[in-house]
């Protein structure tokens, strides 16, 4: 979300807004620039941001664990979480593959107990092992962690993994437990059939917002289940949809940045696409993204966004984003709408191929 | 206020006498929870005994004038040690004597006062003002001498134990239980001598030649034709629970009748045999020994199928699942600390020893390792210990998909009782309903038709050494089957007649 004149400027020009303010959730609570939700009943306050696990591709290393960064990009990405635990975010995803274990363990042990640690795995077998060398690093305890599942088929493997979840959470090794998935089918099962379920990760965007309209939502309200979003960007796709964004952010699909002028690039759609152009401009001190940010901070339902950060100025735009996080003007529900509708004459194609799943599953 | 005008020796003779002795005269609830009241409250307890509403079995308001009548159960205050919780119910002012006009609708009968009660009458000794001292002094000491002979009774009874002489115990016993009818001292030394002339039980043989000498009951047993093999668990109290996590505290005593628990948990040629079938994960030809394994994969609901088979087979059946206060105390076996994480290993199959197709051990042995070569950068910036660990686990994964699994039972050491496999191997399903603490077999609990999470104890061989506790209480719905669930048998010995005389029953602390 890099955009020349976005930031903190947001918040000071007078918009129009659509509606009367929404009330702060119960449990919502503002320090400093960052404003904090409950997550359900774990009785954690977390962070209206989280900041994700997703490592930068261009400083992995080469011909090594392909998620491993090198030493420029582990200085980065550690800049890059001390910048984010400055403005408030509380919550730091740590996926094994993406080899951050250790150096965030490193990073967070002065300040462990200010900072909420989240964790995933999804082999039975190994999660015991997996769970208790995470709680190693971080301090006798882990905050958060799911079971990662792309599909979550319910038998008897999916019990078991849930089952040494519990017990790490009985033995104190963990303080909430959820689940991860790319189905609102099999989120709603896990509602119903996992034990002492505290938290569930859904996508959940502008473009990608179908969990309003089914029982999700109202059944996880029912159950005090904590929601965290994520695609909140749709993989950073949202972010190539701007022309005001930098060349150099390294989204998931260059070839739909609609604006870039790098080879392969291409501008489909030329009305669809003159009318977004049109809107973005009634944004002159925001990023589409920003907006795209604003709707998912809007919804009281969600207690925190996981967001890969890949960039200091990311962490920067989604923090300021949070200046005025609670309502939308009608400007920003004008682009999010033109954003929308281009992306839905795109078809899937707008997606990188491994996330397209969020069109099919997940488009209001 | 009244005040009790007794002489010194008749003091003495008040304050030998126990209120778990007055519970025995009346075998009242309301006395025994006098009893224990007395612990803290022993003067406000030995003047409510003296007095007249300690007599009564029933009431015009129908709450008994007594210590759970007028303050309630108060459990968080009985087992509260601070001393912060208050009991349930602490009427103060005129709040006492709206408490006493339920009975007393008219007030006082000699000034009509609906108000002032305390201003005669304290608040626990409720002796009658108009008795005189010597009354009060005479039942007092009627009482004291009942309590001398009773108590010879019962120390002769003793002696004569100690020397086997069963008959002329029995005599003794049976005395003690005339002088105090419902005496449960007296009562129990006649069911365990009745049981020491009558020791077997009705389709099982005796193992060895020890009894308990509290009960009479054999310390081991074996079920005929089926090997299933049973160890007495003492009559005894537990301190259940811990502190240290949310669903085990607060920690509390349970009170427990002896019960038997089976020596280990039961095989998967156990379960066959009853069942004719073997819903284990852990067999076939990976698993040669998977006959003494122990069944897993077994739900709640499936425990009570094969306990209805087993049952069958007994004579008035009796085998069940532990509660999990019984689970804890069986598996703790007298030992009031936690798991000691040295030892932890001799008695448990954990994760730490549970790793049967090892990964090699080797990270370059591993398939798919060469691929992946540690980058000199990656070197360079000390990551060579992440790599390699990463490297370690991600070998092991491929080289074993089904790596950990149960052992045969009874490999390992038994703990004090005699046990095995209490804590690992496969978690045990247990009787109870997953309900908070405090634990109370009678509050529904333990009732077999009620819908809940039932209780699974022990952990398993998934589970590490370093968080193994006896007191970690784990809980899943009755018809789910994992596969380190399984089940260790519990049996209720038959009750028998104080007099070793007349049909046998079971016992009542038997769950529903």
């Amino acid at each position: 979300m890099q955009c020349a004149g976005a930031g903190l400027a947001a918040a000071m020009l007078p918009r129009t807004v659509l509606t009367a303010a929404p009330a702060a959730g119960p449990g919502e609570f503002r320090r400093g620039g960052m404003v904090y939700r409950p997550l359900g009943k774990t009785g954690m306050n977390v962070s209206l941001l989280a900041f994700g696990s997703h490592t930068d591709r261009a400083y992995k290393l080469r011909g090594g664990i392909r998620n491993v960064l090198n030493a420029e990009g582990q200085a980065r990405r550690d800049r890059q979480i001390a910048m984010a635990l400055d403005r408030g975010v509380n919550l730091i995803d740590v996926y094994e593959h993406e080899g951050q274990w250790e150096p965030l363990a490193r990073l967070l042990k002065p300040k462990r107990d200010q900072v909420l640690v989240a964790g995933a795995y999804d082999n039975p077998e190994f999660i015991g092992q997996n769970i208790d060398r995470l709680v190693k690093l971080y301090g006798g305890y882990i905050d958060l962690y799911r079971i990662r599942s792309e599909t979550v088929t319910f038998d008897y493997k999916l019990l078991e993994q849930w089952d040494v979840l519990r017990r790490a959470k009985e033995a104190g090794k963990i303080r909430a437990i959820g689940i991860a998935c790319h189905l609102e089918g099999p989120m709603m099962t896990a509602l119903q059939e996992l034990e002492g379920l505290d938290y569930l990760m859904l996508p959940y965007n502008f473009i990608h917002a179908k969990a309003d309209y089914g029982q999700l939502l109202p059944a996880a309200a029912e159950r005090n289940v904590g929601l965290i979003g994520m695609k909140a960007l749709a993989a950073g796709s949202i972010v190539g949809l701007d022309p005001r964004v930098k060349s150099d952010t390294n989204p998931e699909n260059p070839n739909f940045m609609l604006f870039n002028s790098a080879p392969g690039s291409r501008a489909i759609l030329p009305a669809a696409v003159a009318e977004l152009a049109k809107n973005l401009k009634q944004l002159p001190d925001e990023s589409l993204p920003q907006a795209a940010m604003r709707y998912v901070y809007s919804k009281q339902f969600l207690s925190t966004n996981l967001v890969g950060m890949t960039d200091e100025q990311f962490v920067k735009d989604n923090c300021a984003a949070l200046t005025r996080y609670d309502q939308l003007t009608r400007e920003e529900h004008v682009a999010l709408d033109s954003a929308r509708n281009l992306t839905r004459l795109a078809g899937a194609g707008w997606l990188p191929e491994n996330y397209q799943w969020l069109e099919e599953q997940w488009r209001a | 206020m009244a005040r009790l005008n007794l002489t010194p020796l008749a003091w003495v003779a008040v304050m030998l006498m126990p209120l778990p002795l007055l519970a025995q005269q009346g075998g009242r609830q309301d006395l025994v929870s006098a009893g224990k009241c007395a612990r803290c409250h022993v003067s406000s307890a030995l003047e409510w005994g003296l007095s007249k509403h300690s007599t009564l079995t029933r009431s015009k308001s129908g709450r008994l004038p007594n210590c759970l009548g007028c303050h309630g159960e108060s459990r968080d205050h009985v087992i509260d040690e601070q001393n912060t919780a208050k009991p349930d119910r602490m009427a103060h002012g005129d709040a006492i004597a709206t408490l006493c006009i339920e009975c007393h609708r008219h007030g006082c009968p000699r000034t009509s006062d609906l108000k002032n009660c305390q201003s005669c009458h304290h608040i626990h000794a409720l002796v009658n003002p108009t008795l005189d001292a010597a009354t009060i002094q005479r039942r007092a000491s009627d009482l004291a001498a009942l309590m001398q002979a009773y108590q010879g009774h019962l120390a002769e009874g003793e002696r004569l134990v100690q020397q086997g002489q069963w008959e002329p115990a029995r005599v003794a016993f049976a005395a003690a239980l005339k002088d105090f009818p419902s005496s449960d001292r007296a009562r129990a030394a006649l069911a365990m001598i009745a049981r020491r002339l009558q020791p077997g039980i009705s389709g099982f043989k005796i193992v060895g030649n020890q009894f308990d000498a509290q009960s009479g009951l054999p310390r081991e047993i074996v079920m005929d034709g089926s090997g299933i093999d049973l160890v007495l668990v003492p009559a005894g109290s537990l301190d259940l629970g811990t502190e240290r996590r949310a669903d085990a505290k607060p920690v509390h005593t349970v009170d427990l009748a002896p019960f038997y628990l089976a020596k280990f948990e039961m095989t998967q040629a156990q379960w066959k045999a009853l069942t004719s079938a073997n819903p284990s994960f852990h067999q076939g030809a990976k698993f040669p020994q998977a006959d003494t394994m122990p069944v897993e994969q077994i739900s709640w609901e499936d425990c009570q199928k094969m306990l209805a088979e087993i049952n069958q087979k007994v004579p008035g059946g009796g085998f069940r699942l532990p509660t999990e206060a019984e689970w804890e105390y069986a598996a703790r076996a007298g030992s009031t600390g936690s798991t000691d994480a040295a030892k932890i290993l001799s008695l448990a199959w954990l994760r730490e020893n549970s790793l049967i197709a090892r990964a090699a051990p080797d990270p370059a042995a591993a398939p798919g390792a060469g691929a992946t070569p540690i980058p000199r950068e990656a070197a360079n910036a000390g990551m060579a210990q992440m790599f390699k660990e990463m490297q370690r686990v991600e070998a092991a994964k491929l080289a074993a998909p089904d790596s950990y699994a149960p052992h045969p039972v009874g490999a390992l050491q038994p703990n004090a009782w005699g046990l095995y496999d209490m804590l690992g191997n496969v978690s045990e399903w247990c009787s109870s309903l997953y309900e908070p603490y405090p634990f109370d077999a009678a509050d529904g609990r333990e009732s077999a038709g009620a819908p809940g999470l039932r209780v699974l104890r022990g952990d398993s061989y998934l589970d590490s050494a370093e968080s193994a506790d006896f007191t970690l209480r784990h809980s899943d719905r009755p018809g789910r089957k994992l596969r380190w669930n399984g089940v260790r048998l519990a049996f209720s010995p038959p009750a028998v007649e104080p007099a070793g005389r007349g049909s046998e029953s079971r016992a009542t602390t038997k769950p529903q």
